[in-house]
C-alpha cells in the first residue's frame, strides 16, 4: 500500500539541513534496513546540501526547500523541490578518478558521486520554475 | 562534534566524536589540521563517528595531505562498515591504513 508523509518546508540554508535529515530518517526508519537507511540519509544530505550551497547561496538566491517522502510498493522515496536555477545532478556527476592519488584529487565533487552510488534509483524533473529530485531505494516487498 | 587528543608514546591519538557532515566538518577540519605534528604519527579514532558525508571526506582528504606535507604518518581506527562503504565508493579506502582497534592502530604506527 502506498504511504505518503506530509511534506515539510524549510528555509534553503545550511542550518536547515539538520531538520531535513531528521525528516528523512522519520520517513525511512522502519521501511528500510539500517544499511539502506544510512544510504538514503547520506544521499538526501548530499542532495539537500548541494541545493542550499550551490543552487541558492552561490547563485545569490534565497528560497525554500520542500521535502516529502513515502513508500509505494517496493519503492521508498524522498523528494526535494527547490526554486534554484535549473540543475540536473545527473549532468554534473563525475566519478572520481580512482587512479589519481589522494594527494592530487580535487577536493570537491564527491557528494553527487555518492548520491548515485548510494541510491537504487534517481529521478530529476524541472517542474515549472522548480527543480524536483526524487531519491529512491528499493525494499523487500515482504517487509 | 568534539575532537579530543591524547598521546601514547610517540603516537598522537585523536578521537573524533559526532557526525562529520556539512555542519560539523569545517570545525573538525580546523581542529584536526592543528593537531598534526611535523613528522609525527597520528592515529585518528573514528569509533565515535556514526555518520560521515562528503564534507567529512573532504576533511579526511585535507588531513591526509597535511600529514603528507609534514612527513607525518596517519592511520585510522574504529571505522564503521557504513563509513568504510563511503570511503570505498570514493576511492579513499586504499590510501589510509585502517586498524580495527585503537590499540592495534597504535602498535602499527609505532612499529
Amino acid at each position: 500500500m502506498a504511504t505518503v508523509r506530509d511534506p515539510v518546508v524549510v528555509p534553503g540554508d545550511v542550518p536547515s539541513l539538520e531538520l531535513v535529515t531528521r525528516y528523512v530518517l522519520s520517513v525511512v526508519d522502519g521501511l528500510l534496513t539500517p544499511p539502506a537507511v544510512y544510504r538514503m540519509r547520506l544521499a538526501a544530505d548530499e542532495v539537500a546540501t548541494n541545493i542550499v550551497t550551490h543552487g541558492y547561496a552561490e547563485n545569490d538566491r534565497t528560497g525554500v526547500l520542500e521535502v516529502d517522502g513515502g513508500a509505494d510498493g517496493d519503492r521508498v522515496w524522498i523528494r526535494f523541490r527547490d526554486s534554484a536555477p535549473p540543475f540536473d545532478p545527473r549532468d554534473r556527476c563525475h566519478a572520481p578518478d580512482l587512479a589519481v592519488p589522494l594527494a592530487r584529487r580535487p577536493v570537491g565533487g564527491l557528494g553527487l558521486h555518492l548520491v548515485f552510488t548510494m541510491l537504487d534509483d534517481f529521478e530529476y524533473e524541472r517542474e515549472g520554475d522548480r527543480n524536483r529530485n526524487t531519491l529512491i531505494m528499493r525494499r523487500d516487498p515482504a517487509r | 562534534m568534539e575532537v579530543k587528543k591524547r598521546t601514547v608514546g610517540e603516537v598522537t591519538v585523536v578521537s573524533v566524536l559526532g557526525d562529520l557532515d556539512g555542519r560539523s566538518a569545517p570545525a573538525a577540519q580546523d581542529r584536526l589540521l592543528g593537531l598534526i605534528p611535523s613528522g609525527g604519527r597520528v592515529l585518528i579514532d573514528m569509533t565515535g563517528v556514526p555518520y560521515m558525508s562528503s564534507a567529512g571526506l573532504r576533511t579526511m582528504l585535507l588531513v591526509y595531505r597535511r600529514a603528507q606535507a609534514v612527513n607525518g604518518a596517519i592511520a585510522l581506527a574504529g571505522v564503521s562498515p557504513e563509513l568504510r562503504s563511503v570511503m570505498s565508493a570514493t576511492g579513499f579506502l586504499e590510501f589510509f591504513t585502517i586498524s580495527d582497534t585503537v590499540r592495534r592502530g597504535i602498535e602499527e604506527l609505532r612499529a
